[in-house]
């Protein structure tokens, strides 16, 4: 375990969650506890088809409280659409948000909080630092075992008119509970177990090795990493074992419990790009960059990337730096294939001509601020014009 | 992403990301917490310094949910965690209970509404207060709340109260003084009433006798005794005369009027004729406005208007030719009559005895008279509601006016 190298201060935020199956359960209680009477309950249409929605609501309305639905959110939730579940937070005087879902819906229940608790427009928080007061009280329960945006202090907002996204980074807006039950992620197609499982990989092995990390996040980014090598894909090949699904939603709570403290790094720079130039889902492209920006990287986080190797259980023994490069993103790029995430950027749309303006949209990203190997425009340009 | 062009900023951006942002690390609940419960002390300190009750009553079950210290101070409530909240009608009184009940069950364009109630209340130490409360309708926290508010109006009823006695003892008083008034005026015009009515028969026997004195003993006595009788006899008429004057007096405020219509032109023509007949050797021109009439009681009414115009009669006599002139003008809507002679007139200095009984302006050797008859006018005008004023000018002549309320009426 490394030690703290320099005078810098390290912060950890985590809120309070409950873990394990039917924690989902103890939503009525929770809200309770955030003194709530009536609740903008924030899903998408995919959740809830999967029932996951109906089941919080019932829960709530047999607890009494008042609940409000907002099902307009799309994947890569856009600005207007945080706009209007801030206006019917507020047309049913709500005091409270319960998003069920992805981190779509989580990410558009961030910005109504964010909002409903501080006005004005959700791009205007745009930024780091940006929130002056706690936003409304948010309760989640996330239903894929990816984003962990149910526990981190990140939203990321479409803002359509400019084809991008933006970024609000904050310890506002981690939210104030998340219940956090595997049972939820069965319902997950194998492609989105697929993506959402990558996604949080690459969570893991950015805040392993961003230049913010600490002891503390290093423990969740490796735990998380044994968890995901060791069960991403076991559960495309057992989807409804509840073990397995168990063991990912705990390697997506553990990398979320990491990079929302040690923050990430270039892969998700030049995601939040692609998926704002082009809508293209984040997770997928995480997991097509990961091994591409792994490999840039490895030159300034080496010691980093050992533990990396032994997380995966990788044999390295005696392998020379260049070996054991290779050894990694060689891995990480197999399991991505192995459990079908098999496409290259290209074959997602992305064109060379648009390379010079994702990487000028990249190397603005936040995100940057945090990767061990410094990059300019041109180094990024370089790792889209790989993974094409 | 705003350029990040220098090396600060690229590090306040990297600690922010870290949560090390100011925002981020000021960020607390228990601050804003801390504030906003500031603030509430803020309004509950302000709520207490008020003197008026503020109470917030629960609508469906109308106990107390919360009161400021005017409340408990006012209604004498004690904060008791075993004992249930009392409830509005336990506290301002079970009687109103079914004007609120009424109130709370108006129409909704009513609600906004508020009641206002007067309780009253007796407190423990025996003190008794008033209270003007106001009731209204408030939603909080999604619950129906009474808002009643409660205001001390014990001194400003107590002076209502002191007022109102002061009132009827100053009435009571009045009442009394004027009954003692009556009582003693009616004895007094009994007395005089009965007193001239005794003098006559002493009188009568006095004159009587001295008339049998000169019949029977005409030649006994010299013509200096006789002298003597005759003034004497002169005496008793004068005597008699006075007694009239007083027994009209005493009569014209007593005893109940009668009012009728009165041909007041036909009444004034009658005197005027009686006085020619008695002295027809006087050059005397009157001028008495036709179709004059009144509503009053005749035989007052008739006293009145003698002594009026023998009055004009009798100090115009030294005047070689009489003018005496009876009629009506109207001022502001008023009928006033009045009666003018070219006669002696008078001081106006002297103007305010002129009504007074026994004040004379003139001695009896320049015109008989007892000074009862212009007391006696007065006083029956003011019986018919009317005034009385009168303006001369000694060697011009003068002139009597008078209204009557019934004449006033009729125009």
């Amino acid at each position: 375990m490394s030690s703290l190298l320099s005078s810098e201060l390290r912060k950890f935020v985590a809120p309070e969650f409950v873990f394990g199956i039917g924690a989902r359960k103890q939503v009525g209680q929770y809200a309770h506890n955030l003194g709530a009477k009536r609740i903008l309950v924030v899903s998408d249409a995919g959740v809830k088809k999967a029932g996951w929605t109906d089941e919080t609501v019932d829960i709530l309305s047999q607890e009494g409280f008042e609940c409000t639905q907002y099902l307009d959110v799309t994947p890569n939730p856009k600005a207007e659409e945080v706009m209007n579940g801030v206006n019917l937070y507020n047309e049913a005087q709500c005091d409270a948000i319960v998003v069920v879902g992805g981190g779509s819906p989580i990410d558009c229940a961030k910005g109504i909080s964010i909002v409903a608790g501080n006005g004005g427009k959700i791009l205007s928080y745009e930024g780091v630092d940006t929130v002056p007061f706690p936003g409304a009280p948010l309760l989640c329960i996330p239903t894929t075992a990816g984003t962990a945006a149910d526990v981190s202090q990140f939203a990321i907002i479409t803002d359509s008119s400019r084809r991008n996204k933006i970024a609000i980074i904050t310890k506002s807006i981690v939210p104030d509970v998340s219940l956090i039950d595997p049972q939820t992620t069965l319902t997950m197609d194998p492609f989105l177990t697929a993506c959402t499982g990558l996604d949080a990989l690459t969570h893991a092995v950015e805040a392993l090795v961003s230049n913010a990390h600490s002891p503390i996040t290093d423990l969740h980014a490796i735990k998380a990493i044994e968890l995901i090598a060791k069960n991403i894909e076991k559960v495309i090949q057992t989807p409804d074992d509840l073990m397995v699904r168990q063991n990912m939603t705990l390697g997506c709570l553990e990398a979320g419990l990491a990079f929302s403290n040690a923050s990430l790094g270039a892969v998700h720079a030049m995601a939040h790009s692609l998926g704002g130039y082009l809508d293209l889902p984040h997770g997928e492209c995480n997991a097509i960059l990961l091994d591409h920006v792994m490999a840039f990287n490895f030159k300034d986080a080496e010691k980093q990337f050992d533990h990396i190797a032994k997380a995966m259980d990788l044999e390295v023994k005696g392998f020379t730096t260049q070996q054991l490069r290779t050894s990694i993103t060689g891995e990480v790029d197999r399991l991505r294939r192995s459990v079908g995430v098999v496409r290259s950027l290209g074959e997602l749309g992305v064109h060379r001509t648009d390379v010079g303006e994702l990487a000028g949209k990249a190397i603005q990203d936040p995100c940057l601020l945090t990767n061990p190997r410094p990059a300019i425009k041109r180094d990024i340009e370089v790792i889209y014009e790989e993974a094409l | 992403m705003k350029r990040r062009s220098n090396k600060k900023s690229q590090q306040e951006l990297r600690d922010g990301v870290l949560g090390l942002g100011q925002k981020s690390m000021r960020k607390s609940y228990y601050s804003q917490l801390r504030r906003r419960m500031d603030e509430l002390e803020q309004y509950r300190g302000l709520l207490n310094q008020a003197r008026d009750a503020i109470c917030l009553v629960d609508m469906d079950s109308l106990s107390l949910v919360d009161c400021n210290d005017g409340a408990k101070k006012m209604f004498q409530l004690h904060s008791d965690k075993d004992t249930p909240p009392p409830t509005l009608l336990e506290i301002i009184g079970e009687n109103h209970e079914k004007i609120i009940t009424e109130w709370l069950s108006q129409s909704d364009e009513a609600k906004n509404d508020s009641l206002e109630i007067e309780a009253e209340r007796t407190l423990a130490g025996g003190e008794h207060i008033f209270i003007l409360l106001s009731l209204s309708r408030a939603v909080f926290a999604d619950i129906k709340h009474i808002v009643c508010v409660g205001h001390d109006i014990t001194a400003r009823r107590n002076a209502e109260i002191a007022l109102q006695n002061s009132h009827a003892e100053l009435e009571n008083r009045v009442k009394e003084r004027t009954r003692e008034l009556a009582h003693s005026n009616k004895e007094l015009e009994a007395f005089a009433y009965s007193v001239s009515h005794d003098l006559r028969a002493p009188l009568r026997s006095i004159e009587g006798f001295g008339q049998i004195l000169l019949d029977d003993y005409h030649g006994k006595m010299d013509d200096e005794g006789k002298q003597y009788i005759k003034y004497m006899q002169e005496g008793c008429l004068e005597m008699n005369a006075l007694i009239d004057g007083i027994l009209a007096l005493s009569r014209s405020t007593r005893g109940e009027i009668h009012i009728e219509e009165l041909d007041l032109s036909s009444l004034a023509q009658n005197i005027v004729q009686t006085l020619h007949n008695t002295e027809p050797e006087r050059k005397v021109t009157t001028a008495i406005m036709p179709g004059l009439t009144c509503k009053g009681d005749s035989r007052l009414i008739k006293t009145c208007l003698e002594n009026l115009l023998g009055n004009a009669w009798k100090y115009s006599s030294k005047k070689p030719h009489t003018q005496i002139d009876f009629g009506t003008k109207e001022e502001d809507g008023e009928t006033i009559y009045y009666i003018q002679d070219n006669g002696d007139g008078f001081d106006m200095n002297s103007v305010e005895r002129l009504f007074q009984p026994f004040k004379r302006l003139h001695t009896n050797s320049q015109f008989e008279g007892n000074g009862i008859g212009l007391a006696t006018v007065k006083r029956i005008i003011e019986r018919h509601g009317g005034r009385i004023w009168a303006k001369g000018e000694v060697g011009i002549g003068a002139t009597f006016n008078f209204t009557l309320l019934a004449a006033a009426k009729k125009s």
